[in-house]
């Protein structure tokens, strides 16, 4: 049953890791050079995917019949209303010209505003970022938590009883999507053991316990997928590089086990695994909206679903936007990690 | 192929399950007990009785009947993003294991692009800005996944490029398309097969998370997601109420990502190139949420 | 520091003198095939011995034994390993990692897969001299390069800072050598380990082991398929086929008069396929 799960991710090939081999012929003399490198190469490619789906965002909403005077002004709008209103929003330039003051103003932090409550769009955002930023990190540090000392436990006991059962655990979970996962905790642990709230969210300023109690749920909700894809993917790389001679080498000049292991080792054995993190990020980020409808949270995720309800188009150009910046962020990060680690990442796939 | 795949008793419950699913997408509400619709205030959220098996909904509503009539929805939407990501997405992962290093280059930096988008986020928006359709968000959802196709099935034509049939093809003057059609087409086809089942399985959780999220559906219309969400607000009074459409959900995904396991492994080589790439869509909604 | 008369003779020598005593080792594959059957040996302080046999013979395992690290699943199913006066066989983890290094040093064959491709070879160095030797971080940089210069390598604080693949197999030897004996080790196993390099390199790896031995008083155990380089190196000699000695003794001795079908085998193979044994017949065709 493996259902919904990376597969181990086998040895090389660009096509399997896309943003590896970006980092792969370095061969840097100095890991900071590589760093650079991995960092240029990176924003090289993220720079134009940016523009490019920021173009389709910003189409889309461009061609799309939604009209924002006739979502607020409703069916008793006369033309002459309808053209003016069309005209306050900038509707009757053409799309060159509108989607060129939208970056420019995006630039400047100005998202535009709400059709429909005239809040300025990256005022909305700003207030429900911290939401979804603390429900995705937190998931991603189980996710890290878990993962990896799920993995290094499993590959150190390769073969033996606690190996296959974290391998069989962690197939289960994967096939478990996180709103059934998120509707699953909340029955046991809000309904039946009623721990932790149903859902909702108070700032942090309220205090740290309660502001944990109200995200504890849903981010093992949205982090368990990514946890069990993490610790299968480093079992694997870890039991590979296990078998390596360097390790052999690292043992025969009687350095301490776990320093072999977690220095050694899992150095190398990691960068399927990080290559692995770096694909669940759009995952947690895309799978924030649902986790939050599920408990019932503030977050970008819901900002976006009620604005996609009403065709509050700027509201969606915009979060749409966040979205993709906080997944091109994080992959760069990802790929300069791995750079990093791996300053002779020839032998990395 | 899919005979020996079909040996394994894991697929052949898989293909039984389909096959039910596939029979209630035909026939619709016919075998239905009850009309899905109708409301009985004086049974609201009761659990499974002789009337009602798998009880019944905030309003009165029979369950089973809910589940049945909401199966066609689903998996015909999840059918359309698979449809249109096939098409876009095939027949140039075929044409670029043989294009030139720039076309090769840019083709891969833009199938990225598009597999770094998170999935949902840009179905629900192209939901809500094209008048809240689950069709129009589908669409969207296909363009998306079409780079999956596009990079399995290059990498599993890259794997045959070279094999001196298609040389020797190649060199006695064949055109290109036949070279395709004729050598090129047997070889993936697997590994479309196994990315197909892969990718409706990942189609069918997109739909039912915007059905959860009432994307794209008109409230008494049923739907698993939409029901998995009205069940959510009443958890203290039918603690197990979502498990009924969690459990069609997860299911009929399970089903097809065995029948793809099963397929893959009888495939042998062609097969695998599909494994190893699976499967951004499937995983992203997987956690999805 | 020579050749110790204890050692060799097909009955092998028990003296408790002797820094390593292998007793009737027996080394078994999971499935239970023996891989080593009844090896014995004896090596003094400071004394050196040499392994040859066809490829598959056990030469490998049998070094492994010493150093506690048989591949997974394979384990010494009976005999004795002694290592001056230490039972290696009851040794737990914590108790190895004591052996290990600091009085066992091992060399193979490949070096740059011993070590770490993605840390700098100085780190690897100065890592051991840190853990294992307790130095300071300044302290253990100036002990390695002072190591790897008195192993011959040239521009020594611009080869700390590379990586296993900037170096070539030459260097590397030095740089896993330097690794081996930084800790002042009383037994050094070389498995192969001038093998892969080309022959002057050989040579200077060659004298390096003398010249180490010498500094130190250290123990080798050299394997090797090359009966020359044996010849050039060792006191002693064991020859082993499918996991058995068959034949021991002074290297010189064993050489020169082959005793067991097997070892004459070789000897002449040696012969007819060296250089010398080419030339010969070259000429003699003429
Ligand atoms: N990991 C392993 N699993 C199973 N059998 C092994 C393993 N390692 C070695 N063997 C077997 O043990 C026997 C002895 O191997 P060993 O490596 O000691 O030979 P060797 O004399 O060093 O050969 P070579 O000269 O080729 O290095 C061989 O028959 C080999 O097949
Ligand atoms: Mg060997």
């Amino acid at each position: 049953m493996t259902a919904v799960a990376t597969p181990e991710v086998q040895a090389p090939a660009e096509e399997v890791l896309a943003p590896l081999d970006e980092v792969a012929d370095l061969a840097p003399h100095s890991p900071a050079r590589g760093v650079l490198i991995a960092l240029g190469k990176g924003l090289a490619i993220a720079v134009p995917v940016l523009f490019l789906t920021t173009l389709i965002t910003f189409a889309l909403g461009a061609f799309s019949d939604q009209d924002p005077a006739a979502a607020v002004l409703g069916e008793v709008a006369t033309p002459a209303d309808v053209e003016r209103m069309r005209h306050e929003f900038g509707l009757d330039r053409p799309f060159y010209s509108q989607y060129g003051s939208w970056v420019w103003n995006a630039l400047h932090g100005d998202l535009g505003s709400s059709w429909f409550t005239n809040i300025p769009v990256a005022d909305s955002i700003v207030e429900r970022l911290p939401v979804s930023l603390s429900v995705a990190g937190l998931a991603l540090a189980i996710a890290l938590v878990l993962g990896a000392g799920g993995g290094i436990v499993a590959a150190l006991n390769r073969g033996r009883f606690v190996d296959r059962a974290i391998t069989a655990v962690s197939a289960a979970i994967t096939t478990v999507p996180a709103f059934v996962a998120g509707i699953g905790l909340i029955i046991v642990f809000a309904v039946l053991i009623p721990v932790f709230p149903t859902g909702g969210y108070v700032p942090i300023s309220a205090g740290i316990g309660l502001w944990a109690s109200f995200l504890v749920l849903p981010a093992f909700a949205l982090g368990l997928d990514a946890s069990a894809d993490l610790a299968r993917q480093l079992r694997t790389g870890l039991v590979g590089s296990l078998d390596e001679n360097y390790v052999l080498g690292a043992q025969v000049r009687g350095l301490p086990w776990r320093r072999v292991v977690l220095v050694h080792a899992l150095r190398n054995g990691a960068a399927p695994a990080i290559a692995v993190v770096g694909l669940h990020i759009p995952r947690l980020v895309g799978g924030a909206v649902i986790t939050e409808a599920v408990f019932q949270m503030p977050g970008i995720g819901q900002l976006t679903r009620d604005a996609a309800l009403r065709g509050d188009v700027p509201v969606i150009q915009g979060a749409l936007l966040v979205a993709v910046l906080l997944v091109l962020v994080s992959s760069l990060v990802v790929n300069v990690v791995l750079a990093r680690l791996l300053p002779a990442s020839g032998r990395a796939a | 192929m899919i005979r020996r795949a079909l040996r394994a008793r894991t697929a052949q419950v898989a293909v039984a399950f389909l096959g039910l699913v596939l029979l209630l997408v035909i026939t619709g509400d016919l075998f239905a007990p009850q009309d899905p619709l109708a409301q009985d205030t004086g049974a609201v959220l009761q659990g499974s009785s002789a009337a009602h098996w798998l009880g019944t909904d905030y309003l009165g509503r029979d369950v089973l009947s809910r589940l049945i009539a909401g199966t066609r929805v689903s998996v015909f939407a999840a059918l359309t993003a698979v449809v249109i990501g096939a098409v876009l997405g095939i027949v140039p992962g075929m044409l670029s294991a043989f294009s030139g290093k720039v076309a090769t280059w840019t083709s891969l930096r833009v199938a990225d692009a598009f597999l770094a988008l998170p999935f949902i986020i840009f179905a629900i928006a192209v939901a809500g800005l094209f008048g809240n359709g689950l069709f129009q968000a589908m669409v969207a959802v296909g363009i998306l996944i079409a780079p999956v196709y596009f990079r399995i099935i290059r990498a599993a034509a890259l794997s045959h490029a070279g094999a001196q049939y298609v040389e020797a093809a190649t060199l006695l003057g064949a055109p290109w398309w036949h070279v395709l059609a004729v050598h090129i087409w047997p070889k993936v086809l697997p590994a479309v097969v196994v990315t197909t089942a892969n990718l409706a399985a990942g189609g069918l959780l997109v739909v039912s998370s915007l059905t959860f999220l009432g994307i794209g559906i008109q409230p008494p219309e049923p739907t698993w997601g939409g029901m998995l969400a009205s069940d959510l607000g009443y958890l203290t009074q039918r603690p197990f109420g979502p498990v009924a459409p969690a459990l069609a959900i997860m299911g009929t995904v399970a089903a097809l990502n065995l029948l793809a396991d099963a397929i893959r492994d009888a495939s042998g080589d062609a097969g695998r190139a599909a494994e190893a790439l699976r499967n951004p869509l499937k995983r992203e909604v997987a956690d999805v949420r | 520091m020579s050749a110790d008369a204890s050692i060799g003779a097909t009955v092998p020598a028990t003296a408790n003198t002797d820094l390593v005593q292998v007793e009737d080792l027996w080394i078994a594959a999971p499935d239970g095939r023996d891989l080593v059957a009844g090896v014995s040996f004896g090596l003094a302080r400071g004394g050196s011995l040499g392994i040859v046999g066809e490829s598959g013979s056990g030469k490998t395992l049998t070094t492994r034994a010493l150093l506690g690290l048989l591949p997974h699943g394979i384990s010494v199913t009976s005999g004795s390993v002694g290592f001056d006066g230490l039972d290696l066989r009851t040794l737990r983890r914590k108790e190895w990692e004591q052996v290990r290094g600091s009085r066992i040093g091992a060399v193979f064959q490949d070096p740059a897969s011993y070590l770490n491709p993605s840390i700098a070879v100085g780190k690897q160095l100065t890592e051991v001299l840190r853990v294992r030797g307790g130095l300071t971080r300044s302290a253990a940089r100036e002990r390695a390069a002072e190591l790897l210069e008195s192993l011959g390598l040239h521009r020594v604080d611009l080869v700390l800072t590379q990586y296993p693949h900037e170096l070539s197999g030459g260097m590397l030897q030095r740089v896993l050598l330097a690794i081996a004996i930084c800790l002042g080790p009383e037994l050094l196993i070389a498995d192969e380990a001038t093998t892969a390099l080309d022959v002057t390199v050989q040579a200077d790896v060659l004298d390096l082991f003398d010249t180490v031995r010498a500094r130190a008083g250290l123990a080798l155990v050299l394997v090797s398929h090359d009966l020359a380089v044996v010849a050039r190196s060792t006191e002693n000699l064991l020859v082993m086929r499918n996991g058995e000695v068959v034949e021991s003794g002074p290297t010189t001795q064993v050489l020169a008069n082959p005793q067991h079908p097997y070892t004459q085998l070789l000897v002449e193979h040696h012969d007819a396929y060296s250089l010398a044994g080419y030339l010969e017949k070259e000429t003699a065709d003429v």
